[in-house]
């Protein structure tokens, strides 16, 4: 355990999840894909979701950043109830505090490298030279020099995703969510992006919950949540994958 | 620095980038504003044009004068003139005869005037007098004055036909030429100079118009005090009349006709609306999980909704800009359209050319601009409902689409409602019928999404069993895409259904004015005046109604009467009819009728009057009219409202003997002659003619089927202009919709290219999509008849009502509806071989592997 969960206790957890529960209708049956979830997560700190291909990891994850509403049970970012938030305030809670990486990197096609990088900054208001400042300094971070105005579809894979990390952590989000950031590549190509965000996460200190089925890619956490057919276990060992 | 509205430069640029990435949905956009944006400002340079034209036309002959006298009708004897100056000490007063006649190929109006006493009147005269050669012009009006078959014209004039003063020329009189000299060249003048004018002397006019003795009206100039008195001492008969009123009561009469012009106009500018709405809806379904990843990164609602209405307001500069330029380009044609039907059917105009109206462009233009804000809302609307959910999977858009189909559904009858509710409580406005149609077309189309769904949903066992895989396949895709599959088809039918409601206007208008002119033209034969030479004040001899009679084979003859008399509010067409047994027939009354009417119309209590005439004027059964007779001013009730489609701005049927006498006018238009049992056509006609050689005015027969033919010839021309308008609005909107299919059909390439990969040949691949479009295609014709009858129906309302003052039941033909469905499946089967053969020819690796 790091120091930083040792911390835990200590400080208010910059997120709160409290009994969320999740069921879908399919067909005329309704069928629970979460079932009371409870966990905390520190500044700081790192946590890995872990579970099986459809165990419910990305639908906890959407319940997280406000994707979906949950249908029992409370999300709190920050000390504030993101269940009960009206639209307007969750979009602006997104906007600065919220990064999120896809699995599918879900970059805009129509915008460059550069331009992409710098959405979420414009949004935020950050002045241009600063925007500037940060997407060449980012850029030379994630491997990405000189790509600047290269569009989306001009990218490998493996490149695409460093964008894509790269725009969720710009504007220095207090939380970033990441649902699978490896699941679409290669494995080479998978280790050298987890690496980069680790590296990244460490270096700024930032919170992460980072979603995988990957027992490997759990491992830059500092602690490892488990799902099982939508339940938190503690004996991720139990878990045979 | 904050960007305006929270655009910021990256948002502006995805969005720019979007628009020229997908340019053919883009031009169509702007091609639809443009359109729109053209037909407007060029039917309303031409309008404009026309109007100024008129009036022009009409202060060209009236000059300075600022009022005339009139008679009552026909015409006032020289001698009245003679004693009205003498007794009334008029100074600056002119006896006038104009008349429409033609030099070569160009029409002029030739203006008889007393050049002495014009000449102070006319300060061109003097100031031709001053200028350069004045001796030159002063010999010439001399010559004017003193040789008969003289003329002046303006210089400009004089130097396009190429003449030079001494030379002769034929003029065109009633359809005859004339040789006269040309005795002076009067210089050309902005404002009132004599372009278009044949100026001859008083004496002169007289003489070649065959109206010895008489003059038409007589010009003045008069203060106010000075009209006041001769207008109270004007015998009866006479009438004093301010000239801008006479300018206004001339153009009243092509009022209709601009009406028409700019409803036409109007029906394009809400055809180009519907293709910005339609386009600008597919571009927004179309980036669903973009919007998404916006909203996801902190992108508002608010954002997105001003996003899209910014694209709007770009499509619609460039559109704007382009449509002020094609408008022009179209206008200069149209005027001459719009100038040669006016001369045609309603008055002589001697200034044709086009004229730039500042305020019609930016009308135009501002017009274009709002319409397309006002189309884009709901597009911008449904961009702001974008979720940071929807990028999770496009299926999931659809699903969550699918649940709201019966919500579209719903709000489509509601916005349709309110649409009908509108025609009903807009009263005459054709802006807000128009604002109605187009309300009805939304709707419509709202509900559109959920029928096709159903429609492909009941038919997929359907397309199963009788094409196997690739129809289960096709109709499938067509329910997985239902959000831009239902807006592909409802854009279709919108477009197929306006021609089917134009078509529907067009032939239930031409099936009424058939009925109508079977049931009024009550005679077989029908003798008039010959229409080349008759004018008013000339007419057939009421003996000849006798002579008529007495021919073997007649059973009745009745007379008519027609005549230009003045209403308070400007003058009307007056048809004084009488039936050789009894009341004329061939009436169709609208609504109630005063009760004992044909003898109180005989008794000259009633009058009849046409239904266009009470829509324009607003009155009905039991109002008062009065009509200025030789007597003075005498009032007439209405005692009921027929049916009439030949003249637009209406008319007023009197008995002949009371229109006789108060109009001390016995001549006959012309006699209709009804055959009796047995009778043969062709021999009557023979007789008829032998009967009319030697009357010295020019007679015309003609029978009722000629007659009913050219009427129809003539309907046909005038809707000409607005067959052309469809075509080219439908053309457009056609175009719209192959774009939205095509680009559907593209965006399908990856999953086509698994089905290749899967096993699937070329030939079953094409099979499918051509299947598949051929689905949406029937299905956006059978959509559209529904629609199409309803469009008609508010056409009929819209455009017919309140333009003309029409109404008429609507009548369907079945080949209208069936040309349309074809119309819908032939489209949508040429917008499906493009990218069947894309998808056909396309390598599976190429395509799996493009994002
Ligand atoms: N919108 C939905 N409607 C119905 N069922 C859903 C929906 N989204 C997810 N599910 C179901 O919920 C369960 C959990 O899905 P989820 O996507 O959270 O799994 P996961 O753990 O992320 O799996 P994977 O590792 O394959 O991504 C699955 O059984 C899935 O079928
Ligand atoms: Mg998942």
């Amino acid at each position: 355990m790091s120091a930083s969960a040792a911390s835990q206790t200590r400080t208010t957890p910059i997120l709160s999840v409290s009994d969320i529960g999740k069921a879908y209708a399919e067909g005329k049956a309704h069928r629970t894909v979460l079932g009371d979830v409870s966990f905390d997560v520190a500044p700081g700190e790192c946590v890995a979701l872990l579970g099986r291909s459809g165990s419910g990891k990305s639908t906890l994850l959407n319940l997280l950043a406000g994707i979906d509403k949950p249908d029992t049970g409370d999300v709190a970012i920050m000390g504030r109830s993101i269940t009960a938030m009206g639209e307007p305030e969750l979009t602006l809670l997104r906007r600065r505090h919220i990064g999120f990486i896809y699995q599918f990197f879900n970059l805009i096609p129509t915008l460059t490298v550069a331009e992409n990088l710098a959405l979420p900054l414009e949004l935020n208001d950050v002045p241009a030279a600063t925007r500037r400042a940060r997407i060449g300094d980012l850029l030379g971070r994630v491997g990405l020099d000189g790509r600047e105005g290269a569009f989306p579809d001009q990218l490998s894979g493996g490149e695409q995703q460093r964008v894509a990390i790269a725009r969720a952590i710009i504007h220095e989000p207090a939380l970033v969510l990441a649902d699978e950031p490896t699941g679409n590549l290669d494995a080479r190509t998978g280790t050298v992006v987890l690496q980069l965000l680790a590296h990244l996460f460490r270096d700024e200190g930032r919170t992460m919950i980072l979603v995988t089925h990957s027992r490997k890619v759990s491992e830059i956490a500092d602690r490892v949540l488990a799902l099982d057919e939508g339940r938190l276990t503690t004996h991720t060992e139990s878990l045979s994958w | 620095m904050r960007p305006y509205l929270g655009l910021t430069p990256s948002l502006l640029a995805a969005s720019r980038r979007y628009l020229t990435r997908h340019p053919w949905q883009t031009w169509l956009s702007i091609i639809g504003i443009a359109l729109g944006v053209a037909v407007v400002i060029a039917v309303d340079l031409a309008n404009e044009s026309a109007r100024r034209g008129f009036r022009l036309s009409v202060e060209q002959v009236t000059g300075p004068a600022t009022h005339q006298i009139e008679p009552a009708s026909g015409s006032i004897a020289d001698n009245v003139y003679a004693r009205l100056r003498v007794e009334h000490g008029l100074s600056l007063a002119t006896p006038v005869i104009d008349a429409p006649v033609r030099i070569g190929e160009r029409s002029f109006t030739l203006l008889g005037l007393d050049l002495i006493a014009a000449a102070p009147m006319r300060p061109a005269f003097i100031a031709a007098g001053a200028g350069g050669d004045a001796d030159a012009i002063a010999s010439g009006l001399l010559q004017l004055l003193r040789e008969p078959d003289t003329l002046a014209l303006s210089d400009g004039d004089a130097a396009r036909l190429g003449l030079a003063v001494g030379e002769r020329i034929d003029v065109e009189i009633d359809g005859e030429a004339r040789p006269m000299t040309l005795a002076a060249v009067l210089p050309e003048q902005s404002g009132q100079g004599f372009g278009g004018l044949v100026v001859v002397d008083i004496a002169t006019a007289q003489e070649v118009l065959g109206r010895l003795g008489e003059i038409e009206r007589i010009d003045l100039i008069l203060t106010d005090t000075e009209a006041a008195a001769i207008a109270d001492a004007l015998p009866s008969g006479l009438r004093l009349q301010p000239s801008a009123q006479r300018t206004n009561a001339l153009a009243q009469m092509t009022r209709a006709f601009h009406t028409n012009l700019t409803a036409m106009s109007l029906l394009a500018m809400l055809v180009g609306a519907f293709i910005v709405y339609n386009t600008m809806t597919f571009a927004v379904l179309q980036r669903r999980p973009l919007l998404g990843t916006l909203r996801m990164l902190g992108v508002t609602r608010s954002q997105l909704f001003a996003l899209v209405l910014a694209e709007a307001t770009v499509l619609a500069l460039i559109g704007a800009v382009l449509g002020i330029l094609a408008g022009i380009a179209v206008g200069a044609g149209l005027v001459q359209l719009v100038t040669r039907t006016i001369n045609d059917i309603y008055f002589q105009l001697n200034v044709r050319s086009l004229h730039l109206e500042p305020l019609s462009l930016l009308k135009g233009a501002g017009l274009g601009l709002g319409v397309t804000l006002i189309a884009a809302l709901g597009p911008a609307l449904e961009a702001a409902r974008s979720q940071p959910r929807d990028v999770i999977r496009r299926t999931l858009v659809e699903r969550r689409g699918r649940r709201l189909l019966p919500w579209l559904f719903g709000a489509g009858v509601l916005t349709g409602l309110l649409g009908v509710l509108l025609v009903q409580v807009s009263g005459r406005s054709m802006g807000i019928g128009f604002l109605a149609l187009f309300l009805v077309i939304i709707g419509v189309s709202m509900m559109m999404p959920l029928v096709v769904h159903a429609f492909a949903k009941a038919t997929t066992p359907l397309f199963g069993w009788l094409f196997g895989i690739e129809g289960r396949l096709a109709a499938r895709g067509i329910t997985a895409s239902i959000t831009r599959s239902g807006l592909a088809v409802a854009a279709l039918a919108v477009a197929v259904s306006a021609t089917v409601g134009v078509g529907i206007m067009i032939g239930s208008f031409r099936a009424s004015v058939d009925q109508w002119l079977q049931n009024t033209l009550t005679s077989d034969i029908y003798v008039s005046a010959d229409s080349a030479g008759s004018r008013t004040g000339e007419g057939l001899p009421p003996a000849l109604a006798e002579r008529l009679a007495a021919l073997p084979g007649v059973s009745a003859v009745s007379q008519g009467r027609s005549n230009r008399i003045e209403a308070r509010d400007g003058p009307v067409l007056v048809l004084a009819l009488q039936a050789s047994d009894g009341q004329p027939r061939g009436f169709e009354f609208k609504g109630d009728t005063l009760p004992e009417l044909w003898p109180r119309w005989h008794s000259g209590e009633l009058v009849l009057v046409s239904e266009p005439y009470a829509f324009h004027r607003n009155v009905a059964v039991g109002d008062e009219i009065d009509l200025f007779s030789v007597d003075g001013w005498r009032a007439f009730r209405v005692g009921a409202v027929f049916k009439d489609y030949g003249s637009d701005s209406g008319m007023l049927i009197l008995p002949r003997p009371v229109y006789a006498e108060l109009w001390d006018d016995p001549a006959i238009s012309s006699f209709g002659v009804v055959l009796g049992e047995g009778a043969d056509l062709d021999a009557l006609t023979e007789r008829i003619d032998a009967l009319t050689a030697d009357l010295d005015v020019p007679v015309s027969l003609q029978t009722n089927l000629a007659i009913r033919r050219m009427s129809l010839e003539v309907f046909d021309r005038t809707f000409t202009i607005t067959k052309i308008l469809r075509l080219l609005a439908v053309g457009v909107a056609f175009v719209g919709i192959l774009s939205a299919l095509m680009a559907l059909e593209l965006e399908r390439a990856k999953d086509y290219a698994v089905l290749r990969a899967t096993g699937m040949t070329r030939g079953q691949l094409r099979k499918l999509i051509l299947l598949q479009t051929s689905a949406m295609g029937i299905a956006a014709g059978l959509l559209a008849m529904p629609l199409g009858l309803a469009m008609g129906d508010l056409l009929i309302q819209v455009i017919n009502l309140r333009s003309f003052g029409w109404t008429m039941p609507m009548q369907v033909s079945a080949q209208t509806l069936i040309s349309g469905l074809i119309l819908a499946w032939v489209a949508a089967i040429i917008a499906g071989l493009y990218p069947a053969a894309r998808a056909a020819r396309a390598a599976p690796a190429h395509a799996l592997r493009e994002e």
